[in-house]
């Protein structure tokens, strides 16, 4: 649609509804709910009618809602909004990993560089970033940044950050993957990084570090500060965190909003029916069982959908220990699953099938990863194991809807080849102790963030000293593989590196079996998500965010 | 006196012995605050130090001995999630479940009392299968269902109400009014339908007891032998069932926070045993318990009004 005939289709029913409530027609509720349909938030609503109620004439009022230069209509107001699942118990991103609260820290921050959503790299607070040695990334900041507590954002600034965060005191949770790395200030606004060894994926690492001043650090948990595009308002815990636009952004003629709130639901179900019953602006996630009705009304154009797959779901079986310890058994195993089932049941049909650590989309991914189910051929590998007649194993589970009916599902897969299981579910803590703790497992289910870097998840799970190897897997070809990938700048060879360590340790070793992508869909109206929404990291990109109808 | 004091000393035992058993049950649980702060990021090493410096290396009754020592200053600790001071967060959501708790009560006794006097006046007729039909359909609903279908219906379709979330009283009052009406029927609703029960058959009884008849006998009219006697003697398994659905209320206003998305002590309870945020934990915990224990002191002071005899024994 031209810019000019989105203007007018947009000032006609701004003005029509306007008519309408002036002479009576409508009520007050049918005409706020006429101005959220035609994409407007709370405030713009708030602006026409207190424009209706000044006797402001119409040519004001479409004035407000219908900026003349650009291609779209832009959202004022307050961006209203469901998050539902994890309520937050902190708002400092450094040292709290949940997703919660990296959500719900989001708006206050910006990064050196973010993922977007094809995965690409992308500059923010860094006008320039060069890595011509594997080991020196040189980051050159934007001149005239400042914190939102008035201090430079410079070179000292964020080499200062880089120190906190490899301070173990401070309890960073990306704390290991800074380990080694050293910073030189070269100039006020450029700050040269070096590590101690070949790491090209380290930029990701980076854009996983929203930048705020050390001096903040200590308050972030309750009062979050950065240099984004929003300042921090007010928390209700367990209710909702409000944000107000920060003048003093460096793009501030970019964010449109006025501000952005975030109301937390426990429970999806609720959240969802929250978001039809309401003027909210978006639910993220939406509960699953409800996918069916909310696409249903994205046909109808009542909203929009969008099944966002920020993580994948995987299933390990103990390499060093227990049945699984052949290999063939874990063959056996990733053989019997059916990874349709394993869709339609836990993820009511919206997630996808996953044989990798990449979505299918990325350019390191390869097909040759994919496998169809076989039982007889599993059946086959658990003979030639010497265990033709199964055994009894648990898999331990987390108690979320999906995980749970994922293992439900593996339950039922297994049993064909004789390997009867017990669902053992427990809490994520407990599981997560369970997994990198006290190893006190043969099998386990879990997910974990995708990332578009390749090497990120291979290094955590395949590498005999990752730190999230629960499964115990040491394999020296894959870890000579791992370190030629970090050391590599083409990226053709890199393909070629990793594609090869998947095929080793997800298919001849099968260490880690991907299952499903771990869906979390949104739904959204009144503005347009695509451009910011979801990702390969959990934060919404709120600096990207151009809202719009 | 005496009765009270001894009440008094109960309800302090039973506080001291919750605090006891909730200090030792929340580390008993497996996964502690490192890995549930770090989660799927966890890393051993980070996590052997976050626990060195939340205080969790020493032993079991060194921490005991430091918390109740701090507990008896009136210091609650610091939220291992957060840093806040755990006092100051428990006090805003322990009011906010008191006005939840408070309206819904207000509203269950509302429908309860005047429907079990119905239902008791018209023993068999329409009227008391009306009420008792209500009520099988209240007490068979689970209450996060009921939660939904009153969002589905008053929210969703009907657009009435506002879906869930809280509003600030001070900032806007009708609209705090208009957001919790949802809420305190989901709460009221659910005590109501048992009260309503309870009163109908307690005072059913009373109207078989040898006092009613000696009443009658009197020549006192029907309406006098309920004011005087039988709604006297109804109302002490009453006050009993309310007590204690108070007190089951406190424990079970989770699942209505939950659901509405109401940030009461009940999600933050839950929230701190999921984050094994442990002084969080204990705290509410604690506060519960002593709820609890005012509630039932209150209860029996009660019974010693209406009952005499009780004060005697």
């Amino acid at each position: 649609m031209s810019s000019s005939s989105n203007e007018n289709e947009f000032g006609k029913g701004a003005n029509e509804l306007v008519q309408q409530y002036q002479t009576g027609n409508i009520t007050r509720r049918q005409f706020a709910k006429g101005v959220f349909l035609l994409g407007l938030g709370g405030g713009s609503a708030a602006t026409i009618l207190a424009a209706c109620g000044s006797g402001s004439d119409v040519a004001e009022i479409t004035a407000v809602v219908a900026p003349p230069d650009t291609d779209v209509i832009e959202l004022m107001g307050t961006l209203v909004g469901i998050m539902t699942q994890q309520i937050p118990s902190s708002l400092d991103p450094f040292t709290n990993a949940q997703g919660a609260a990296l959500n719900a820290a989001g708006p206050c921050h910006d990064w050196l560089e973010w993922v977007d959503l094809k995965g690409d790299l992308y500059p923010s607070l860094a006008e320039t970033v060069t890595q011509d040695d594997p080991k020196v990334i040189t980051y050159k900041i934007r001149s005239g940044v400042k914190f939102q507590n008035g201090e430079d954002v410079n070179a000292k600034a964020v080499e200062d950050l880089f120190a906190w965060v490899q301070d173990k005191n401070n309890g960073a949770w990306l704390n290991s993957r800074f380990d080694g790395v050293t910073t030189t200030v070269v100039d006020d606004l450029t700050i040269q990084i070096n590590l101690s060894k070949e790491d090209v994926t380290f930029r990701y690492a980076v854009s996983r570090l929203p930048i705020a001043a050390v001096s903040t650090m200590a308050a972030q948990a309750l009062t979050p500060s950065g240099c984004g595009p929003y300042k921090f308002e007010r928390w209700v815990q367990g209710s909702y965190v409000e944000y107000k636009k920060d003048p003093n952004y460096r793009n501030a003629a970019d964010i449109s909003l006025d501000g952005i709130k975030m109301e937390h639901f426990a429970d999806a179900n609720a959240g969802t029916q929250a978001f039809l019953a309401g003027d909210k602006n978006w639910v993220y996630p939406t509960s699953l069982s409800q996918s069916k009705d909310l696409q249903s009304r994205e046909d109808a154009g009542e909203l929009k959908y969008m099944p966002l797959e920020p993580g994948v779901c995987y299933l390990i079986a103990a390499s060093d220990r227990g049945p699984t310890k052949d290999p063939n058994v874990r063959k056996a195993i990733r053989l019997a699953l059916d990874r349709k089932a394993l869709n339609d049941g836990p993820f009511n049909g919206q997630s996808r099938p996953f044989f990798s650590f990449l979505k299918p989309e990325s350019s390191f991914y390869s097909t040759e990863l994919e496998y169809e189910r076989n039982i007889d051929e599993a059946k086959s590998l658990m003979a030639q194991a010497g265990m033709a007649k199964g055994f009894k194993e648990k898999i331990y589970t987390p108690n979320v809807d999906y995980f749970i009916g994922l293992s439900t599902v593996m339950k039922s897969n297994l049993a064909e080849i004789g390997i009867d299981i017990t669902v053992e579910i427990e809490e994520t803590p407990a599981v997560i102790d369970r997994m990198f703790k006290t190893k006190d497992f043969n099998m386990v289910v879990l997910g974990d963030a995708l990332s578009p870097e390749p090497s990120e998840l291979v290094e955590y799970y395949l590498r005999s000293t990752g730190t999230r190897n629960a499964g115990s897997y040491v394999n020296t070809e894959v870890d000579d593989l791992l370190d030629a990938g970090l050391r590599e700048t083409d990226n053709a060879k890199r393909i070629e590196i990793y594609k090869k360590v998947q095929m080793i340790g997800l298919l001849d070793d099968s260490s880690f079996i991907p299952l499903v992508a771990e869906v979390l869909p949104a739904a959204y109206k009144g503005a347009n998500w695509d451009e910011f929404a979801g990702g390969f990291i959990q934060y919404i990109i709120w600096p990207k965010a151009k809202l719009t109808v | 006196m005496r009765y009270f004091l001894f009440r008094i000393a109960g309800g302090l035992l039973t506080i001291f012995v919750s605090s006891l058993l909730v200090f030792s049950m929340v580390r008993l649980i497996p996964g502690d605050p490192a890995s549930a702060l770090m989660g799927r990021a966890f890393d051993p090493e980070l996590a052997k130090i976050m626990r060195a410096r939340l205080g969790l290396d020493g032993t079991f009754i060194h921490q005991y001995s430091a918390w109740l020592k701090a507990l008896l200053q009136g210091d609650f600790g610091y939220s291992f999630l957060n840093g806040a001071p755990v006092g100051a967060q428990l006090q805003d959501r322990f009011l906010r479940t008191i006005h939840l708790l408070l309206g819904g009560i207000t509203f269950g006794l509302l429908i309860s009392i005047p429907a079990g006097l119905v239902a008791a006046r018209h023993k068999g007729k329409w009227q008391d299968g009306c009420i008792i039909g209500f009520t099988t359909l209240m007490l068979s609903i689970p209450q996060f269902v009921l939660g939904i279908l009153l969002i589905y219906i008053f929210a969703v379709r009907l657009g009435w109400l506002p879906a869930g979330g809280w509003v600030d009283p001070h900032e806007n009052l009708s609209l705090w009014a208009r957001s919790m009406i949802l809420p305190w029927m989901c709460v009221g609703l659910a005590m109501s339908a048992f009260i309503s029960r309870v009163l109908r058959a307690s005072i059913l009884d009373a109207r078989n007891m040898e006092f009613t008849r000696t009443a009658r006998s009197w020549g006192l009219s029907e309406r006098e032998i309920d004011r005087k006697h039988v709604y006297r003697n109804a109302s002490l398994p009453t006050i009993t069932v309310v007590g204690l659905e108070i007190g089951y209320l406190f424990g079970g206003a989770f699942v209505i926070e939950k659901v509405f998305a109401y940030p009461g002590i009940g999600q933050l309870t839950v929230d701190s045993i999921s984050g094994r945020d442990y002084p969080m934990v204990q705290a509410s915990v604690l506060l519960f318990a002593v709820s609890f224990a005012i509630v039932n002191l209150m209860v029996d002071l009660i019974y010693g009004v209406i009952d005499p005899r009780i004060r005697q024994k």
